[in-house]
C-alpha cells in the first residue's frame, strides 16, 4: 500500500565484485563472534545454511516456562521480564541486494524472517539501486 | 551533559512540537565497558546534528537524544531509567538482530488505573508515584525500566556490511544508512508501552501474562479490538485470541486518542469494489499506481473485461499486457483487468490504455495479505503517458474476479473511499498488524502497514518518518495516552484536564474557595479580593453573613483592609471575662466597621443584637 522501497544500497554491488575479484571461500569466520558471513564462492550475497540459520537462532533465549511473579510487601505484584520478552529488530540481505526490516518480539519469527533470501513480504526494503531516495515499490 | 542536552533542547525544538509542559526524565545507564560501544574511542568527524567527536559519543548522543524525543511528549514523578548496550548481536553477512530492547518488568496493583491489569514497570511507576523497583532493590527486580541493546556491528566485515547506522539526530536516512534515533524512539516505545504480553507461542500460547497465576490481561490488550468477533482480547478465550492475531484488516486499536486523531494522521484509502455479481462483491484495499493519475474521491466505475494480448517474449501468458492488446474492442470504455508479472506494471497499463480502457486493475501473482503499491516502470516516456488510473488488487481478490468474470459481468469501481482511513477500519480505529502466514513478522504489538503516513509503530522503520510522534504526524503519543500516560506537567499524579494547578503540584487538589485554581496556585485562595502576599489570613471564613452563636444578623460579612473578614474578627474577640465585656468588643468591631464605611448602621445594630442575645 506504500512506497516501501528506497535508499540506497549500491555497497552490495561493490563488495559482491570485490569479493568476486579473487577466489574467495564459501565461508568466513566472522572474528570475535563465531559466526559465517553468508556469501556464495562468487561472493554474492545468498540464503543462511542451516546451521548459521542454527546459530543465528543461538542468540534468542527462550521465555521462561513459569513466570517469574512476585508480591511485594507494598501490595503490587511484579512479574519480571527478561530479554526474551524483547522486540528485536532484524534485518535480511535479499538475493536481489535489497534489504528488508521487521519488529518482533518471536524469535521464531525473527529466525524465519532472516533466513528468507529472497523478498516476499511487504516489509520495508533498501534496495540496491544507488542514488534513489524515493524509488517507488515494485516495477514489474 | 549539559551541554549535549541543552543541544538536544534546540534541536527538539526545531523539528518537534514538544507538549507544553511535558515532565519526564528518562536516565540513559551506559553498561558497556571501557572502549566498547558508547565507550568507543575511535575518532568520529562530528556531522551536523551530532557534536560527538568519536563513534561512541555520538552513539550515545543518538540514544540521549531518542530518550529526550520521548521525554519532551510524557510526564512521570519517577526517572525512567534504560540500560543500554552498543555491543555485537547476532549478526552474519545477510542478516543482522540490528537492535532489541524491551520492558523489564510489568506490575498490577489495587491502586493503579484499571486494577487486574499489567503495566510496563516504567507507567506503573507513573502510577503510584514511585520506584517500584528502585536501585538498589532487594526483591529480585530490575533496576531499569527498558532495556536496549544495539548492534555496534553493522556495516563490519561480515555484518551486513552494506548496512550502516545513520548517527546524526536529523530523521534523515542517507544512502545505505538507517536513521538509529528513529529505530530508538520505536523500539522505546514498545518498552514504554507500545506492547502486549499475551504469549504468542508454546505451551500457554494466547494466554494472558501471568498465567496460571495472575492471568490478568495487560493494559496494551485492553484495547485490542476484534471487528470479526466484535470482541477485545481479554474478553476470548486463548485460542481464539491466536487466531484474532492474524484477522489481517480486522484487528484494531480501540482507544479514545488514538481514534480522535486518527482523521488527522491517516489519508484517505485507495479502494476497489465490485458491485456485482453479488458472489464476489465487496471492498478491497487496492495498490496505489505511482505513474497515471491519482485515484479520485468520485470512484471511477465500469464493466471490468479481462485483457488479452499475445503470448510472446515480451510475456509469455495471454493476460499479461506486456504486448499491445488483442482484443480492444472488448476493452474500450471498459476496466481493463490484467495479471501481474514478466513487464513492468506501468507498460501494462498503458497498453491497456491504447486499447481504449478507461481503467485497469491488475491482479497480482504470489499470495500478501494486502496489495503493495506499482512502481513506475522506469521509462519515463511510458510512465508520464499514462492518463487513466489503475490499481492493484491481491492474487486472492483476482481469483475471484477470474471465478466471477467467467461467470459474466462484472461491475467495479475504482477510487479513494474518503471515509475510511488508510489503515484504519471504518469506525476511525486505527488497524493493527496481523499478518496471515503470507508474511513473516512481529504481530499485534505494532499498527498495520496499510497506515498512510507511515507510522512509528509499524513493523518496520520507514524513511518518511519524521521523529514526531504525535499527531499530526504519528500516532503513538495518542496511544500512550489511551493506555494511561496521561499528561501530568506536575507530575503530582493529577491529570492535566482535570487539575486545578497545572503547572503546581498539588496533589491534594485542596482549593479553599471552590474556583477553579487550587489553593497551590490561586493567589487568592479565600477569593476575598486581598491577595494572599497582602491578606492577615489567605484562608478567611467567608460565609456569607455574620453569625453570632446560632443567631443570624443577615448584616453581610464584610472584608476589611487586611483581608480579615468581619466573621474573622469576631472569631479573634474570644473568651471574655462577662457578657457585657464580650458585647461591648462587638461593638467596638462593628463601629470601626462602620467607620470604614463597610456596614450601615442597620447592619451594625443587628450584628450587636445578636451579640446581645447570645
Amino acid at each position: 500500500m506504500k512506497n516501501r522501497v528506497f535508499a540506497v544500497m549500491a555497497g552490495v554491488c561493490l563488495l559482491a565484485t570485490a569479493l568476486a575479484a579473487a577466489p574467495q571461500p564459501e565461508k568466513i569466520t566472522v572474528e570475535g563472534q563465531g559466526l559465517t558471513v553468508a556469501v556464495d564462492p562468487q561472493g554474492a550475497p545468498r540464503g543462511l545454511t542451516a546451521q548459521e540459520i542454527r546459530r543465528f537462532a543461538e542468540q534468542f533465549k527462550a521465555r521462561p516456562s513459569v513466570p517469574r511473579i512476585a508480591t511485594h510487601s507494598h501490595g503490587r505484584t511484579s512479574m519480571a521480564l527478561d530479554e526474551s520478552y524483547d522486540h528485536h529488530f532484524v534485518a535480511r540481505l535479499n538475493l536481489d541486494g535489497s534489504v528488508s526490516f521487521v519488529c518482533t518480539d518471536e524469535p521464531g519469527e525473527a529466525v524465519a524472517f532472516a533466513s528468507q533470501a529472497a523478498p516476499t513480504d511487504t516489509i520495508m526494503r533498501l534496495p540496491r539501486a544507488a542514488a534513489r531516495q524515493t524509488v517507488a515499490a515494485e516495477r514489474e | 551533559m549539559k551541554t549535549i542536552r541543552t543541544f538536544f533542547a534546540l534541536l527538539i525544538a526545531l523539528v518537534v512540537p514538544v507538549s507544553a509542559f511535558a515532565n519526564a526524565n528518562i536516565v540513559i545507564v551506559n553498561n558497556d565497558p571501557p572502549n566498547v560501544g558508547f565507550n568507543d574511542p575511535t575518532p568520529a568527524a562530528p556531522l551536523a546534528t551530532n557534536p560527538g567527536t568519536t563513534l561512541g559519543q555520538q552513539r550515545l548522543n543518538a540514544f540521549e537524544y531518542a530518550a529526550s524525543l520521548w521525554e519532551a511528549q510524557i510526564d512521570s514523578p519517577v526517572n525512567i531509567r534504560v540500560r543500554a548496550n552498543f555491543g555485537p548481536l547476532g549478526c552474519t553477512a545477510t542478516a543482522a538482530t540490528l537492535g532489541s530492547a524491551g520492558a523489564r518488568g510489568i506490575w498490577f496493583g489495587d491502586d493503579f488505573r484499571e486494577p487486574d491489569t499489567w503495566y510496563h514497570v516504567a507507567l506503573a511507576n507513573k502510577q503510584v508515584g514511585f520506584d517500584l523497583a528502585p536501585v538498589g532493590n532487594t526483591t529480585g527486580d530490575d533496576e531499569v525500566d527498558i532495556a536496549a541493546s544495539f548492534n555496534a556491528n553493522i556495516g563490519t566485515t561480515g555484518c551486513l556490511e552494506t548496512l550502516g547506522w545513520h548517527l546524526g539526530l536529523d530523521p534523515s536516512f542517507p544512502p545505505g544508512k538507517l536513521n538509529l534515533v528513529a529505530v530508538l524512539l520505536h523500539e522505546f516505545a514498545h518498552g514504554l508501552g507500545f506492547s502486549t504480553f499475551v504469549q504468542r507461542t508454546g505451551p500457554n500460547a494466547g494466554q494472558n501474562a501471568g498465567y496460571p497465576t495472575y492471568p490478568y490481561p495487560d493494559v496494551y490488550e485492553k484495547h485490542i479490538f476484534d471487528s470479526t468477533l466484535n470482541m477485545f482480547w481479554p474478553d476470548m478465550t486463548a485460542a481464539q485470541r491466536l487466531t484474532s492475531r492474524l484477522n489481517n484488516l480486522k484487528l484494531a486499536w480501540d482507544g479514545p486518542n488514538v481514534r480522535a486523531n486518527s482523521g488527522s494522521v491517516l489519508g484517505p484509502t485507495p479502494s476497489f469494489w465490485v458491485d456485482s455479481p453479488a458472489s464476489i462483491a465487496g471492498w478491497s484495499l487496492v495498490g496505489r499506481a505511482q505513474f497515471g493519475p491519482a485515484l479520485s474521491a468520485t470512484p471511477l466505475s465500469g464493466e471490468l473485461v479481462q485483457g488479452l494480448d499475445a503470448a510472446n517474449t515480451a510475456g509469455p501468458s495471454t493476460t499479461d499486457g506486456c504486448t499491445a492488446l488483442t482484443n480492444p474492442a472488448a476493452v474500450a470504455g471498459k476496466v481493463a483487468f490484467l495479471n501481474r508479472g514478466t513487464c513492468g506494471f506501468a507498460f501494462k497499463v498503458k497498453n491497456a490504455q491504447d486499447a481504449g480502457a478507461i481503467a485497469v486493475i491488475i491482479g497480482d501473482n504470489a499470495a500478501s495479505d494486502n496489495p503493495a503499491d506499482m512502481g513506475p516502470s522506469g521509462d519515463p516516456a511510458t510512465d508520464n503517458a499514462i492518463t487513466i488510473p489503475s490499481g492493484r488488487v491481491t492474487l486472492a481478490r483476482a481469483n475471484a474476479l477470474r471465478t466471477g468474470l467467467a461467470a459474466g459481468p462484472v461491475f467495479v469501481r475504482l477510487g479513494i473511499d474518503p471515509l475510511r482511513r488508510a489503515g484504519a477500519d471504518e469506525l476511525g480505529r486505527v488497524l493493527l498488524y496481523a499478518p496471515t502466514s503470507f508474511v513473516s513478522g512481529s504481530s499485534t504489538s505494532h499498527y498495520d502497514t496499510t497506515a498512510t503516513r507511515d507510522l512509528l509503530m509499524e513493523p518496520s522503520i520507514n524513511t518518511t518518518l519524521t521523529h514526531n510522534v504525535s499527531a499530526p504526524f504519528d500516532l503513538t503519543l495518542e496511544q500512550f495516552r489511551d493506555i494511561g500516560w496521561y499528561p501530568d506537567a506536575d507530575v503530582d499524579l493529577v491529570e492535566d484536564n482535570v487539575d486545578n494547578c497545572v503547572n503546581t503540584a498539588n496533589a491534594d487538589q485542596a482549593n479553599y474557595d471552590r474556583d477553579s485554581q487550587g489553593d497551590a496556585c490561586d493567589s487568592d485562595d479565600d477569593n476575598d479580593g486581598v491577595a494572599d502576599a497582602a491578606d492577615a489570613n489567605p484562608f478567611s471564613n467567608m460565609q456569607a453573613t455574620v453569625t453570632v452563636g446560632t443567631c443570624n444578623s443577615g448584616s453581610p460579612n464584610v472584608v476589611f483592609p487586611s483581608g480579615l473578614t468581619m466573621m474573622d474578627r469576631l472569631a479573634a474577640i474570644g473568651p471574655q471575662p462577662n457578657h457585657g465585656q464580650f458585647v461591648s468588643a462587638v461593638s467596638a468591631l462593628t463601629n470601626e466597621a462602620k467607620a470604614l464605611g463597610l456596614i450601615t448602621g442597620a447592619q451594625k445594630g443587628a450584628i450587636e443584637a445578636c451579640a446581645a442575645s447570645k
